[in-house]
């Protein structure tokens, strides 16, 4: 628990983090922006999350595109701005309110952790940009299981108390894994875990009898035959995987996957709103994003502006009332 | 052997000028960034992976295999020298080192540390290059049992390193178990002590907490001994502070230490968790235990500062293992390496190895070179670094607090963790005063979330039974490890008054000598 | 000073004391967490419970303990006569010296704490420098100004140019 911290947390590299400061300097250049061209100033870009992980990584994919193709004329300032599960970063965001030079992209935290805590901002309260992905989840079991499907895996878990690991409680995992059992008619423990190290080697020891995870992580796992996959969450079969079904196929309805998207500050102007939405509707057709789709397996899923505000509200709600009849909330 | 061929290759095909210049700026970095307290290795991977974006594959994991080994003993200089840990592994390594350091035998401790760090970096990657797919074998057996039951092998150097008052030093331990129920609670995700603040809702980080602890309270505990009016330097204060290069003896009672740190270390760096920090503590506890004059300990023992080191960096190699063979981040620092990893194109996972080996053997082949480079650049900046203690302690003081209020600040960027850090200080200070043990609640402040976690995830996968510890091999072993490892401090000094027994009944040996009185010792 | 027990609340008893209130403001709030959870497993309040327990009893003895007459004090009062330890047997006796700690202290606090990010790094840290050399070091004006000025702008130059690390610019202009 403290080591994925510890590297989250020694990984973060900030500026100064007090959402006053941030707000004050920036408040002030982005309304002076407004009345002129769009960009015209230096981008104060967060990520807030530490290094190395999905959001660090779509993050700097999608600042390296913007750099190469020239799609932004200013100089574009990326700080990872880590902490209480994006509380951190996306609180610095909203103390940008107004300013249409701050940015940041989303993850599934983004929805949840307003869930469980005081964060003072909530996702709607932010400018949306767009929709671009979203993570799948899979459900899998080891590789040496006798647990061959998904019809195998229910009725195994209908006839014993099995056991089923994630990451976190208030998370996407979580929510999977419940909707499933509930669907299916089954039930299971699940026991929540930190970090993905640690609940990759609980499967692999036999510890748990099944984990939920994302493609991207995973893959080399059921590749080398250490791990097999039952069920995606993704609208259509992954290429990568052809042999595994959906959950659409098999009847299952309004399970989420984890939203990866890109929004500004609160109240940012309309043209800065405009511009992004045009800008990121060009990157989302560079080959360079086609191939950080691919390499990550993530699903394509395009909802720009007011969608995305709705997708989000959406899933928000859905998540609650999930975590409230599970008791997590 | 096929093995070294591979390895021979990669040696080869890193031996170009750019990756050796690479090699150096990288340590070079690391180590300056290690020597900020709270910054270490994986702070130093974090901060300079960005910049390996930019380079080959092959040349990134040089650089930041040279980053860092240089992080590592960047964290090591100031545990000797201020008593200020960077990260969580090298708390063990204040405890005899800063005492060293203190007698006026800064040199020979940091001589002596980057010599262990470099044995054992060096057995590290040769057990990789050699054992990988086996241990490979054992990390995979590793659930949420065998993880409590680490952590727990981990908390028994509680029992040694509080010493002579038990009592203070498990109330000390309490305090830092208390600090460590702060944030949100992963096994229902309720918020605990959190009081409504989104900074907390991760935890008290251990950063802070340990500058403010061990750098700040040993500044203001040194100005309330009037240290600010010695007029030589901060740590001359005897009159022993002439050798800079480790005696004969020095080196002969190393060499135990190192050997059993090393492996020790790389056996425990495999399991993912708190590896490094398990394996230095545990380390510290096994010199003790077997030393002939344990109560050296604590009070500048040289083994007491060579096999945690040796053990930390041995574990660093360790971690490796899960990463290669199975694709599993074992350690915060291979954490972040799993991410350059995916910005790299690569696929971690089982196949790794075999599908990129150039690359992995590239990586092995660059913590060899790592190494070689750590120790050549020592040698330069050792004497460098050594000569802070000669500057006058009313000097290095107010330095000493802004480095620490800076390391402190640039972790998080976040001015409460500043004030946290302070609070610290004071807390450390009247600890240290009144005979508690802040390196006591340090790790309990580390292990006890881990603890805490793996344990309601064993019961909860058991459905609530305590059997399950007994029904997996792993932990069983685990278990007999343990029962060991309490049994020998026990029987130890036992078995030794019977030897002595016996010699002293054949024949007056010459070395009876050698034994002044176990006396024990409040260790902070 | 409390050598003897010859003053009753002692430093020690006083320390003993405030741990003794957080503590016990711990295990209150630990009551208001579930001891087991729906499932009947261990719930978030069970180790908080264990803790805050066992540190009031261990607190409540050693307060207890302190407050009794011939209770030593500081433990390194006792290590000053040679009772407690050979390990600072080299340390010569100077007393002690709370007026510069607390200043020091106090020092900090100010310009580490509250001005480090309207001041900026480099300027607040200058300050703090000047501040506790002259008063520690009096007598080497020239090496206090040197130093006072170096070590941040080094410290500056290295982290936030080189590394960019995220220092506070404050009162100067981004370098």
């Amino acid at each position: 628990m403290r080591i994925s911290k510890l590297a989250a947390v020694t990984a973060a590299v900030l500026t100064i983090p007090l959402a006053a400061c941030g707000a004050g300097d920036s408040g002030s250049g982005g309304g002076g922006a407004a009345a002129g061209e769009y960009p015209s100033e230096p981008l104060d870009w967060t990520i807030a999350f530490g290094p190395g992980g999905g959001n660090d990584i779509m993050a700097r994919t999608i600042v390296d595109i913007l750099q190469q193709e020239e799609l932004y004329p200013e100089n574009i300032e990326v700080q990872n701005r880590e902490g209480g599960s994006g509380a951190t970063g996306w609180g610095y965001l909203l103390g940008q309110a107004g300013s249409g030079y701050g940015i940041s992209t989303t993850s599934g935290s983004f929805i949840t952790t307003p869930l469980q805590a005081d964060t003072g901002w909530q996702p709607t309260d932010f400018t949306p940009v767009g929709l671009f992905a979203t993570d799948d989840a899979l459900i899998l079991v080891p590789g040496d299981s006798p647990i061959q499907s998904w019809e195998d895996w229910v009725a195994a878990a209908q006839a014993d108390r099995l056991v089923v690991g994630g990451i976190g409680t208030v998370n996407v995992d979580f929510i999977v894994s419940s909707l499933l059992a509930e669907q299916s008619g089954y039930e299971v423990e699940y026991v929540p875990f930190n970090e993905e190290g640690q609940l990759q080697t609980s499967l692999l020891s036999g510890a748990v009898d099944a984990m939920v995870s994302n493609p991207g992580s995973i893959l080399g796992q059921v590749e080398a035959g250490e791990m097999r996959p039952l069920i995606t969450t993704a609208d259509e079969r992954l290429d990568v995987l052809p042999d595994v079904p959906t959950t659409e196929e098999l009847g299952f309805e309004n399970i989420p996957s984890m939203p990866r998207g890109m929004i500004l500050p609160p109240d940012a102007p309309a043209e800065a709103q405009e511009w992004w939405i045009e800008t990121m509707q060009q990157v989302v057709e560079t080959e360079q994003w086609q191939s950080y789709i691919e390499d990550n397996y993530l699903t394509e899923d395009l909802r720009w502006g007011e969608d995305f505000r709705t997708y989000l509200t959406d899933t928000q709600e859905q998540f609650r009332t999930i975590l409230e009849e599970q008791g997590a909330l | 052997m096929d093995v070294f061929n591979d390895l021979g290759q990669g040696i080869l095909a890193l031996l170009t000028v750019q990756n050796i210049l690479l090699l150096g700026a990288g340590v070079l970095m690391g180590m300056v960034v290690g020597v900020m307290p709270g910054l270490g290795p994986s702070a130093g991977l974090a901060i300079l992976l960005p910049i390996t974006f930019t380079l080959d594959p092959t040349g990134a994991v040089v650089m930041l295999a040279a980053v860092y080994y240089g992080a590592m003993y960047g964290g090591t200089i100031t545990s000797v020298l201020i008593n200020t840990p960077g990260e969580s592994a090298t708390v063990a390594s204040t405890f005899d080192g800063y005492p060293l350091a203190k007698q006026g035998r800064a040199g020979p401790a940091l001589v002596m540390a980057a010599i262990a760090s470099f044995v054992a970096g060096t057995i590290g990657a040769v057990l990789i290059s050699v054992a990988a797919p086996a241990t490979a074998a054992v990390a995979a057996t590793f659930g949420p049992p065998e993880l409590f039951l680490v952590v727990i092998l981990g908390l028994l150097t509680l029992i040694v390193i509080v010493g002579k008052n038990r009592l203070l030093g498990a109330l000390s331990a309490l305090l830092g178990f208390g600090l460590a129920t702060v944030g949100i609670d992963i096994g229902g995700g309720q918020q605990r002590y959190t009081f409504g603040s989104t900074e907390l809702i991760n935890g008290i980080d251990f950063i802070p907490v340990a500058i403010g602890l061990f750098g700040v309270g040993e500044v203001l505990h040194t100005l309330w001994r009037g240290g600010h009016l010695e007029r030589l330097g901060y740590f001359s204060v005897s009159s022993r502070s002439k050798g800079f290069w480790p005696t004969r003896a020095d080196r002969r009672e190393s060499r135990g230490p190192m050997l059993r740190g090393s492996f020790l270390g790389f056996l425990v760096g495999t399991t993912p968790g708190a590896g490094a920090t398990v394996a230095s503590l545990m380390s510290y506890n096994l010199e003790k235990s077997i030393s002939k004059t344990p109560e050296r300990f604590g009070k500048g023992a040289m083994p007491g500062l060579v096999g945690p080191e040796a053990a930390n960096n041995a574990a660093s190699a360790g971690a490796m293992v899960p990463l290669l063979t199975l694709g599993i981040p074992g350690s915060a620092a291979t954490a972040v390496l799993i991410g350059g990893f995916l910005m790299w194109g690569l696929q971690p996972g089982p196949l790794l190895m075999q599908q990129n080996p150039e690359f992995a053997w590239g990586l092995i082949a660059s913590m060899y070179l790592g190494n070689v480079m750590l120790l050549l650049v020592n040698v330069f900046c050792i004497p460098a670094f050594a000569s802070i203690a000669r500057v006058p302690f009313r000097v290095l003081a107010p330095i000493i607090l802004v480095v620490c209020v800076v390391g402190t600040f640039t972790v998080n960027g976040s001015v409460i963790e500043v004030g946290i850090m302070l609070a610290c200080g004071v807390l450390g200070f009247f600890m240290r005063r009144y005979g508690m043990s802040p390196a006591a609640l340090v790790i309990a402040l580390v292990l006890g979330p881990l603890g805490e976690e793996t344990l309601r995830q064993t019961l909860l996968i058991s459905d609530g039974s305590w059997v399950v510890f007994l029904q997996r091999p792993t932990s069983v072993v685990l278990l007999a490890v343990m029962a060991v490892l309490v049994a020998v401090p026990l029987l130890v000094p036992h078995l030794r008054r019977l030897v002595r027994a016996r010699l002293e009944a054949v024949g007056r040996q010459r070395r009876e000598a050698e034994q002044p009185e176990p006396r024990d010792r409040t260790t902070v | 000073m409390g050598r003897g027990g010859r003053r009753r609340p002692t430093g020690r008893s006083l320390f003993l004391g405030v741990l003794l209130v957080v503590v016990a403001g711990y295990t209150q709030m630990a009551f208001e967490l579930e001891w087991r959870t729906a499932a009947g497993r261990i719930g978030p309040g069970f180790f908080p419970r264990v803790i805050g327990i066992a540190a009031l009893v261990i607190l409540l003895w050693a307060l207890v303990t302190s407050l009794r007459p011939g209770a030593v004090d500081g433990e390194d009062d006792a290590g000053g006569t040679g009772a407690a330890g050979d390990e600072e047997a080299g340390d010569a006796d100077l007393g002690r010296h709370p007026v510069p700690l607390l200043l020091v202290l106090a020092t900090a606090v100010v310009f580490l704490l509250v001005f480090f990010i309207p001041l900026g790094m480099v300027v607040s840290c200058a300050l703090f420098l000047l501040v506790t050399l002259f008063l520690l070091n009096r007598r080497h004006p020239v090496t206090n100004v040197v130093v006072a000025l170096a070590v941040p702008l080094l410290v500056y130059l290295l982290f936030q140019s080189v590394l960019n690390a995220g220092l506070p610019a404050g009162l100067l202009p981004r370098f």
